[in-house]
């Protein structure tokens, strides 16, 4: 029911594909994150399901209604899909006091004036910002801006929440900490939620599912830990980082590259790899080194120091060995 | 429920508005030009003898003789302004911040002073038994009424242009880069030509330009002093095609045309110095020079900038003032030839004075209400609507930026005599309301889309996406966030429109007298003293509301 699906949407700009054949279906209730680097196509399909933009072709159906129908000429404007959208620069109106922007979709919704009050003291509880409901948003920190964006989209009880990029402009502890909570609203409300992002780190702390794009089209889906344990090729392990990329053929695969997963190689004294240590650095809560193997750099994780210089020997879990296209 | 696929009706709706308005108010005039200029019998809707009047007007010597006079005029203001201006600014960058900002405000004056009030006083100061003489004994007549004279007059009246844009530029460059250069090896004199100079050649050189089509442009001061001497540039001698009969059409158009072109050339010179130069320097050297602490720098500072401001704003608004309280001019500077006459005969009830004052005041009203309005309407439409129009837009809404007030007027008159307009604002105060509004579209709409381009666009998506439709949007969001920027633009468009002497002297109905055409009209017929008491009159209007409207720019929302 409040599932959304998009199917065979097209986009171009002038001569460029920006959008090319996706379709995409998000179950009721989960946190789809599209990953993508910059000028995949990522915000475009975004502001395709919130109607700031219109495709070219394809269809969007959310809510149990259809957004968008190309063939059958529906469109449905922005202000006609009552979803809830956080942006990555906030978009709060520097006129308008915090409680007053999160009141403006009630009162596009011509709501009473107390149920309004009522609801926006609710949803300011719900991001802790109650004490800051008359201050204008330029008094608030960057944290704070992104809670009273996220309260006055969850103001109007959408089903359906857009998120572009909402913790990028955010410092790491921050990070986390605003993740968290999105996290626990979002589950808690049971929305469904599409969240753009070029940051795997976001697309981990937020989601359900994540979907992979590039060049317009989207390459991979599934749940952050097998698609950060499987990516289909090269191209997705080296932009999720996923591991050591090594050439093949390699522990009986057969493929032009092998990947490494990132905790499969450890030292060991009872390694048949030998590598040298070339640098080492701390890294939340553990080591982490790299070590050149037959003239290939592979990146280790280690509880205790290796000093560069140190010859080490190094054991592969093959079962997190994969084979890699492309 | 279901909306057809094209998004909305309301942006095809208002590109079309902008540009009609824009057409009608900018449009029509360029092609009615240019239409005279090539069809010298386009009045009797003929289009018979094309191109015939063109090389013979381009080759009369008389016009020929004032587009050169125009272009050397223009030459030599823009260099005496520059060679003003530059060292004002290097020694402005080693000053202490509040002896900076003293100097600012001084300089700030000469904008307030309008040309043609400047080289009346100017008059007032030089010629034979001026205040100079009745003070010092000597008189600069000869000097005054020369091609030096004008050239001295509208430099000092244009230098600050060039002053401020320099200034600014020597802040953002700072010291940093002169620094390196000295760590390196240079002496001062090597740092300042191979570092400063080049980096600040493209703010001087861009707001040289606009020296250069102010002049090029100018009206008064030519048409005051220059007819002394018999010196005729490019406007003085359209204004004569036609106040003198036979009125040529033809004639005046193919002037105008010159006239714009060039204009639009150095426009476009300046847009792209502009374009090109603007992000070079790298933001964190902004790093100011230190304030000089050497006693003789300093010394010489302050002596160099109270010398600029003795001559560029003392001396003329002295003039301006002690004429405003005179009684007659040959009665001297004598304790009793001073009374408060000239200020009770300006604002006696029923006087001329006064009702063109108040011509001045509602028209300067109206084209502040409505260029605010039309500059919000085009600067939404250009920065939000992105359409495939926009081109044509934005080029309507610049091109005043280089169309000369004479060629405004030249182009109303030429537009809306044609007979087949069924009513015509000819003759009535609708077209200068039209002149004002074509002048004065620039800066709302320049000033509005600048602030818009800054409103990242997320604060309407939030909107839509909250449920409102565009209309909301605009009233909720956008207008009351702009209103600051349009109370600012509509409050210079009403300084300006109260001195404007150009298109009012072409246009005015007969009987109707603007500000600036009675002060004119005084000098005209020898009543110096309440023309200059008006004058005093609207410096003061234009420091006032100049004032009130940057303060209120600058409670802008961050």
């Amino acid at each position: 029911m409040n599932s959304l699906n998009l199917h065979g949407i097209q986009k171009s700009f002038g001569q460029t594909d920006v959008l090319v054949d996706i379709d995409l279906t998000v179950e009721a209730g989960t946190f789809v994150t599209l990953l993508g680097p910059s000028g995949c196509g990522k915000t475009t399909l975004l502001r395709i399901i919130a109607g700031l933009d219109a495709p070219d072709s394809g269809t969007v159906h959310g809510r149990g209604m259809t957004f968008v129908d190309t063939q059958a000429g529906i469109f449905i404007p922005p202000q006609a899909r009552e979803l809830g959208y956080v942006f990555q620069d906030y978009g709060l109106w520097p006129h308008l006091t915090v409680a007053e922007n999160v009141a403006f979709p009630l009162q596009m919704r011509a709501m009473a004036k107390a149920d309004i009050r009522e609801r926006v003291t609710e949803v300011l509880g719900a991001v802790q910002l109650l004490n800051h409901a008359d201050k204008r948003p330029e008094k608030l920190s960057g944290g704070q801006k992104q809670r009273v964006s996220i309260a006055r989209a969850l103001a109007g009880k959408p089903s359906l929440m857009l998120f572009d990029e909402p913790l990028s402009n955010l410092d790491a502890n921050l990070r986390e900490e605003l993740g968290y909570e999105i996290r626990r609203l979002t589950r808690e409300l049971g929305l469904t939620c599409i969240n753009v992002t070029h940051d795997r780190r976001e697309a981990q702390l937020l989601s359900d599912s994540i979907a992979l794009m590039k060049d317009g089209r989207i390459h991979q889906v599934g749940p952050p830990d097998t698609l950060f344990q499987n990516p289909i090729d090269v191209w997705a392990a080296t932009f999720l980082d996923a591991g050591n990329l090594l050439p093949g053929p390699l522990f009986g695969l057969d493929t032009p590259t092998v990947l490494v997963g990132r905790s499969a190689a450890t030292v060991d004294p009872t390694g048949t790899l030998h590598g040298l240590v070339t640098a080492t650095l701390y890294i939340d809560d553990r080591y982490e080194s790299l070590i050149q193997v037959e003239g290939h750099q592979l990146k280790v994780f280690t509880a205790t120091r290796l000093n560069p210089g140190e010859l080490v020997c190094l054991m592969i879990d093959t079962r997190s060995v994969r084979s890699l296209s492309g | 429920m279901y909306h057809r696929l094209n998004k909305s009706r309301l942006a095809p709706a208002l590109w079309f508005t902008s540009l009609v308005t824009l057409v009608i108010i900018v449009g029509l005039p360029m092609i009615a030009i240019i239409l005279f200029a090539v069809f010298p019998k386009i009045n009797e809707l003929s289009l018979t003898a094309p191109f015939s009047l063109l090389i013979p007007n381009l080759t009369d010597p008389r016009l020929s003789g004032a587009i050169a006079n125009s272009l050397m005029l223009s030459a030599s203001v823009t260099a005496v302004a520059a060679l003003t201006a530059l060292p004002l600014s290097l020694l402005r960058a080693r000053m202490s911040k509040r002896q900076g900002q003293f100097w600012d405000v001084c300089f700030l004056i000469p904008f307030l002073i309008p040309p043609y009030i400047g080289s009346l006083a100017w008059m007032q100061l030089l010629q034979r038994n001026g205040f100079i003489e009745q003070l010092f004994g000597f008189h600069a007549g000869a000097m005054l009424y020369s091609f030096t004279g004008i050239t001295l007059v509208m430099a000092l009246n244009l230098f600050p242009l060039i002053y401020f844009s320099a200034s600014r530029s020597l802040m953002v460059i700072g010291s940093r880069y002169g620094d390196i250069a000295r760590v390196c090896g240079a002496n001062p004199l090597s740092t300042f030509f191979r570092i400063d100079l080049p980096l600040v050649l493209p703010a001087l050189v861009s707001s040289g330009l606009i020296v250069f089509i102010l002049t090029i442009e100018e009206f008064g001061t030519p048409e005051i002093l220059g007819r002394r001497f018999g010196f005729e540039v490019m406007v003085t001698a359209v204004h004569d095609k036609f106040t003198n009969w036979p009125v040529d059409l033809a004639g005046a158009s193919v002037l105008c045309c010159v006239l714009i072109l060039l204009a639009f050339l150095a426009y476009r010179g300046q847009q792209m110095i502009v374009a090109v130069y603007q992000t070079q320097v790298d933001a964190n050297g902004f790093a100011t020079a230190e304030p000089s602490t050497s006693v003789l720098l300093r010394l010489l500072t302050v002596g160099v900038f109270a010398l600029v401001a003795i001559i560029a704003v003392a001396l003329p608004l002295a003039s301006v003032t002690a004429s405003a309280f005179m009684d007659t001019m040959s009665g001297g500077l004598d304790r009793d030839n001073f009374s408060l006459r000239n200020m009770q005969t300006v604002f006696a009830p029923g006087s001329d004075a006064i009702n063109a004052i108040l011509t001045s005041l509602s028209l300067a009203i109206a084209a502040a209400l409505l260029t605010a309005l039309i500059g919000f309407l085009v600067a939404f439409t250009l920065v939000r609507l992105p359409s495939r129009g926009t081109a044509m837009l934005d080029f309507l809404s610049i091109l005043p930026n280089s169309i000369p007030g004479m060629a405004v007027a030249v182009g109303l008159i030429l537009t809306w005599n044609l007979p087949f307009w069924p009513v015509t604002p000819y003759n009535t105060l609708l077209i200068l309301l039209l002149a004002y509004l074509c002048l004065m579209l620039p800066y709302p709409i320049r000033m509005l889309t600048t602030a818009l381009r800054q409103l990242p666009t997320s604060l309407d998506h939030a909107a839509y996406v909250a449920g409102a439709n565009e209309i909301t949007v605009v009233r909720r969001i956008l207008a009351p966030l702009l209103a600051p920027v349009a109370f600012a633009a509509g409050f210079i468009v009403f300084a300006i429109s109260t001195r404007e002497l150009v298109t009012s002297l072409m246009l005015s109905p007969p009987g109707v007298e603007t500000v600036a055409t009675f002060v004119f009209r005084q000098f005209d017929q020898g009543s110096m003293n309440v023309g200059m008491a008006m004058s005093l009159l609207t410096i003061l209007l234009s420091a006032v509301v100049i004032g009130a409207g940057q303060r209120l720019a600058g409670r802008t929302f961050r």
